[in-house]
């Protein structure tokens, strides 16, 4: 009875901030450049593992026109159509608005997203890598369906409470990358920090869904159902099981483990729909930096 | 008390009757029997589960070897690759959906339920890793060759229809014949993409 009355009064207050909140709408985002490099954009969409969530490619759906149900405790998400299409994917979209849904999680008609889409780390983008993207996402053949809506139990279904959970959660500052002189330490904390968003997964949440930062990359229950645990990736917790950068960035292009063993879960999907297309120099710098993280 | 000394004695009788090899022998017999018994490392696992998770270490170990060699680490042999494919194809197809009775999530087992909702699916994938391993076999004089010398000084370009949906979705479905004319790396590659397939759908852990 406590916790329905604690619900209550959360939903009261999601409620009541959250129509605040909708009045203060974030600043569209300017980029700073605005031709993107279609290439870039193709590989960083499979880095960040863009095409990994919006396409249900064992279910034979098409290339971004929707992910399969990530069924978690909050219920279950589905990620949209990202195609062309002007209808149901984002055909109609500007730069722009592109931009602020990264940078700021919310879309063109200022509804928050929820933190599924993981915008906190792409949020640190650079400029030159959201035009990339936004030029990659052009070349996309439009599918004409949507994806279906999310089915998530109260009161996460409220979306405008998503305000809150962003005001509380969502760190907008620009990525700032820790003193190093190393270019490839300086490479892999832009990777695993933005791009590939590593700690999405290996970093455990808070009964809110937010990430537990001082407690970064220690691993965690993860939340997709049936999915078991999540390994800690700690770069002392990664040398006391014995990895080396060799064993990590040959593990993230082939998805072998060095006793053998081939990842299972939705590591499996991260190395096959992304990190396995990776360039090797990035693919290294990911490891070194995860091996030698200050 | 009488016991002890009894038990003590026939202890000591018996070591000092045994020739120093023979000791030797002894004890490393007793450490590879332990070191061998799966279910130590399999957290007790019984029965049907024990014997999935035993061929599975058995794949992880052929697995492994081709690694070490497609990584470079060592001289390319087409012995040893022929040798981990056959122990591949040895474990798979039906050999592999046999322990996979309906049901059979017991702990310690990683298997997801959903195997049987598709089951279909997961034979069809035990099937693939048959034909896989069978063109790597004959695959192994074909030296492996590097596919992406295209993207060599270009950090961080793909090729350009990356975004294509052919792309996206993975090529069509390469026969016997088509795996035997392959680079072996290349086979080596759709071998670990079908396992990966496989886990990503069908097992819980990462």
């Amino acid at each position: 009875m406590r916790i329905k009355h604690a619900l209550l009064v959360l939903a009261l207050i999601i409620t009541s901030w959250g129509s605040w909140s909708l009045f203060t709408k974030s600043a569209p985002v300017t980029l700073n450049v605005t031709q993107g490099d279609v290439n870039r954009g193709a590989y960083l969409a499979r880095a960040s593992g863009c095409i990994a969530c919006h396409s249900a490619t064992s279910a034979g759906g098409r290339a971004l026109a929707g992910g399969a149900a990530l069924e978690t405790p909050f219920g279950t998400f589905y990620a949209p159509n990202l195609t062309t299409d002007q209808e149901h994917g984002i055909g109609a979209w500007t730069l722009q608005q592109f931009a602020t849904a990264l940078r700021h999680g919310t879309s063109p008609d200022g509804q928050p997203y929820y933190p599924a889409f993981p915008y906190s780390f792409y949020s640190k983008l650079t400029d030159q890598d959201v035009a990339d993207l936004w030029a990659a996402f052009q070349t996309v053949p439009a599918v004409a369906k949507s994806a279906p809506e999310h089915n998530l139990s109260f009161p996460f279904n409220l979306r405008f409470g998503l305000n809150i959970w962003q005001s509380l959660f969502f760190d907008q500052t620009e990525f700032t990358a820790a003193e190093s002189t190393d270019p490839q330490y300086a490479r892999g904390e832009y990777l695993v920090e933005s791009v590939t968003h590593c700690a999405a997964c290996h970093t455990p949440r808070n009964l809110f869904g937010a990430l537990q930062h001082q407690q970064q990359f220690a691993g965690s229950a993860s939340l997709l159902q049936g999915e078991g645990s999540i390994p800690a990736i700690t770069a002392d917790h990664l040398k006391q099981t014995g990895w080396s950068q060799s064993d990590l960035s040959y593990a993230l292009q082939s998805g072998i483990k060095p006793d053998g063993d081939v990842f299972g879960g939705s590591m499996a999907e991260v190395v096959k729909d992304g990190t396995a297309y990776m360039q090797k120099q990035d693919l290294q710098a990911i490891a070194y930096y995860l091996l030698n993280r200050k | 008390m009488y016991n002890n000394i009894l038990t003590k004695n026939f202890t000591a009788v018996t070591i000092t009757r045994l020739s120093l090899p023979t000791l030797f022998l002894v004890i490393f017999c007793t450490l590879a029997l332990f070191i061998s018994q799966p279910s130590l490392a399999h957290n007790g696992a019984t029965g049907i589960v024990k014997e999935r998770m035993d061929l599975m270490d058995r794949l992880k170990v052929a697995m492994k070897s081709l690694a070490t060699i497609y990584r470079g680490g060592q001289v390319y042999d087409a012995q040893q690759v022929r040798e981990a494919a056959t122990i591949i194809e040895q474990h798979s197809a039906n050999t592999m959906a046999r322990l996979f009775p309906e049901g059979s999530v017991q702990h310690p087992s990683t298997a997801k339920a959903n195997i049987w909702r598709n089951w279909d699916d997961f034979a069809n994938l035990a099937d693939r890793q048959q034909l896989i391993s069978q063109g790597l076999f004959s695959a192994a004089d074909n030296p492996p060759q590097q596919q992406n010398s295209q993207l060599s000084n270009m950090m961080g370009t793909p090729p350009p229809s990356m975004l294509s949906n052919s792309q996206l979705m993975g090529a069509s479905e390469n026969t016997a014949e088509d795996y035997a004319s392959m680079p072996s790396n290349q086979v080596f590659k759709k071998l670990t993409d079908n396992c990966s397939s496989c886990h990503s759908r069908f097992r819980a852990k990462n």
